[in-house]
């Protein structure tokens, strides 16, 4: 998976370099040049007026001249001997010919010619009327721009550009980075809108598309849960005819099947219609006391009979929705006692978070199941659920009104055996 | 055998004057149905099948003892008919509403609009014939002024608030935790005679009917000390529900309507 940032960014870095390193050759290239030929010009000049000044001298005057040409350009010298010294090849550097050439046109002196001095400059040798050698040479070592520095000095601008690109690109990421978050919350909880605001216009564009698209989603499961709260609502009217009827039925035996039959069905139907409505749930958010919440229910259970344990409290109101949270706790609770023949409720709170655990002693959840036993309508099919009579949606409301929270629910298979429901919520307030 | 026969001769004796109660409800079948099985069950039933029928038969000075609303009703709706029948002059009519939705939204409106309980279809037979006769023991029992639903919604009894439309309770940080049915029953009891020696039969036939006397004194004994957990109250020390010896209980905390 490609970073779009790292890729921005090593595009700009690599065009940057090629850039500079372009711009610099030519700018030092064109520079030089000029510089070169201003100064060969002069140079050639200047030496060629010195000699037409020193030619027609005699010998013993010329050296008497030499402070007053000598003006700190290059260091001029009068020699009787020619020098002994190695000829400098005109291959090696081309600009040097071009000097001795210039000199030639401007005083048609006889013989000069380039050598090396002893610190492997050239040094310019002329011969002047009358067997003596006038020499130049470069005041001071020509100054060369060290390889070093031009390297260190190209570093620092591109580690400089590189940074700068770098901090330009996470700016403009940075919206990304926050619309890919929000993106990701809708995911957990199509409820939520995706709010993005003061962003980049793309960024709101792709966020809009979103949001349209999530208000579809929802309208479809708002229709599916409408459609199942008619057909459930149309059912309790023949239901209750049914459950009155059956009353005046002599038959005990027939009576007893039939009046149970009805309570199956109109269970189901409550329980559909309470799944429907978990898909939107429209209760208050108030401060709940959930230690008092699970103690009304032990103390429920117990008068039906049930083995219900409570430890631990959480001891601080959780934002809640009071009949939505109680009706969460209640279904699992009669999960651990349908199928865990007993419910050991842990109340605790970690940080920042309620967290309720529901344990049984039941046979917990096979592996294969695991993924399904939230989803509406599903039922492990053991012998012994489907004699139990369970709807198969208690866990299915129980997830939609706890995600509804902003909490979580998580089923785990106890290791000594059982089943654990948690339910986590943040006790900070929304 | 002796006691037995006299019963039954006391039975004979005084003939039992049937509650009335009118059914009102559209669907033309389940009014004859719960007419018929209300009947067998020892009540004197009328039916209407709206809210005209209703009024004509409210103003034309027929006695109820109680009557079932259905919410649903094509012209004028159940809640506009609770709310008429508590600003009528029968405001002491008790009020059993019954909701085809188990919304709790119909639910808080109807409570609100004056009916003393609800009830949501389908329902079972006898839980209807159940709370029928409970909401006539209360109804004998308290005056229709004093009646917790029609005092207010909101009621403070020292440190703690009871929401009767929720039926929940409000702690002194605005915390709010429901009230089981057996626990808002009996705490609504305790509320509607503050300061007063209740004894435990009446808690018993209060809340489980008058023909169940003997086994519940321990059972009543349980939901007064669970709901003293409720409130925080310490047991040898009780600043809300005090043990009278040898009588009853008694609510020690004034009710004030909020």
């Amino acid at each position: 998976m490609r970073s779009l940032s790292l890729t921005i960014f090593g595009l700009l870095v690599f065009g940057l370099a090629t850039i500079q390193l372009l711009s610099y050759g030519i700018v030092s290239t064109a520079l030089n040049d000029r510089t070169r030929k201003n100064m060969f010009d002069f140079m050639a000049n200047d030496i060629a007026l010195v000699y037409e000044l020193l030619a027609p001298l005699p010998r013993d005057r010329r050296q008497a001249m030499m402070p007053k040409l000598n003006r700190g350009f290059y260091v001029l010298r009068l020699q009787d001997q020619k020098p002994k010294l190695p000829a400098a090849s005109r291959g090696k550097i081309p600009a040097l010919s071009t000097v001795s050439d210039r000199i030639r046109a401007a005083t048609h002196a006889p013989d000069l010619y380039w050598v090396w001095n002893s610190n492997d400059d050239p040094l310019l040798v002329v011969l002047l009327p009358g067997g003596q050698y006038l020499l130049v040479e470069a005041a001071e070592p020509l100054p060369s721009l060290s390889q070093m520095d031009l390297l260190v000095y190209l570093a620092v601008l591109f580690l400089s550009l590189a940074a700068l690109s770098w901090l330009a690109i996470s700016l403009a990421m940075k919206p990304l980075a926050r619309f890919s978050d929000a993106a990701l919350q809708l995911g957990q909880d199509i409820r939520a809108p995706l709010l993005i605001e003061g962003e980049l216009r793309e960024v709101r564009h792709v966020a809009a598309a979103l949001n349209m698209m999530r208000t579809q989603i929802l309208k479809q499961v708002q229709n599916h849960a409408q459609m199942m709260a008619a057909i459930s609502h149309d059912l309790m009217t023949p239901i209750t005819r049914m459950q009155l009827r059956a009353e005046s039925i002599t038959d005990e035996t027939l009576r007893t099947k039939l009046v149970g039959d009805l309570q199956f069905m109109s269970g189901l139907i409550v329980e559909t219609l309470n799944f429907a409505r978990s898909l939107k749930m429209e209760e208050r958010i108030v401060a709940v006391d959930l230690d008092a919440v699970v103690e009304m229910i032990r103390d429920q259970m117990i008068d039906m009979g049930h083995v219900v344990t409570v430890s631990g409290e959480i001891g601080t109101p959780v934002a809640a929705a009071m009949r939505s949270i109680q009706r969460v706790i209640q279904n699992l609770v009669d999960n651990a006692v349908k199928y865990g023949e007993r419910a050991d409720i842990v109340l605790e709170r970690q940080g920042n978070r309620a967290v309720v655990q529901v344990r049984d002693k039941g046979p917990g959840i096979p592996d294969e199941h695991f993924a399904s036993v939230l989803e509406p309508f599903f039922r492990i099919e053991t012998s012994r659920s489907r004699n139990s009579g369970g709807t198969g949606l208690g866990l299915a409301i129980a997830d939609n009104l706890v995600r509804a929270h902003g909490g979580e629910l998580i089923l785990t298979n106890l290791r000594e055996g059982g089943l654990e429901a948690k339910v986590v919520l943040s006790l900070s307030t929304r | 055998m002796l006691g037995a026969s006299r019963g039954t001769m006391n039975e004979r004796a005084v003939p039992i004057r049937k509650d009335h109660i009118l059914i009102v409800d559209d669907d033309c079948d389940i009014r004859n149905l719960v007419a018929e099985y209300l009947e067998r069950n020892d009540f004197n039933v009328s039916m209407a099948s709206n809210g005209r029928e209703l009024r004509r038969r409210i103003t034309s000075h027929e006695r109820f003892d109680l009557i079932v609303l259905d919410l649903m009703l094509p012209g004028e709706d159940g809640i506009s008919l609770c709310r008429y029948l508590s600003e009528s002059p029968v405001a002491s009519v008790p009020v059993l509403m019954l909701t085809a939705r188990s919304d709790d939204v119909d639910r808080i409106i109807g409570l609100e609009a004056g009916a003393d309980d609800y009830l949501t279809k389908p329902f079972v037979p006898r839980e209807l014939a159940a709370r029928i006769r409970a909401i006539l023991r209360r109804a004998r029992s308290i005056p229709h002024n004093l009646r917790l639903t029609h005092v207010g919604r909101v009621l403070r009894f020292g440190e703690w608030r009871i929401d009767t439309v929720e039926r929940c309770l409000i702690a002194a940080d605005d915390s709010v935790s429901p009230l089981a049915s057996a626990e808002y029953t009996l705490l609504s009891f305790f509320l509607e005679h503050p300061g007063r020696v209740i004894t435990r039969d009446q808690l018993i036939s209060h809340l489980m009917g008058s023909h169940n006397v003997g086994p519940f004194d321990r059972a009543i004994d349980l939901r007064v000390s669970r709901l003293r957990r409720r409130l925080e109250d310490d047991a040898r020390n009780p600043g809300y529900i005090r043990t009278i010896r040898n009588e009853g209980y008694m609510f020690a905390k004034d009710v004030i309507s909020e």
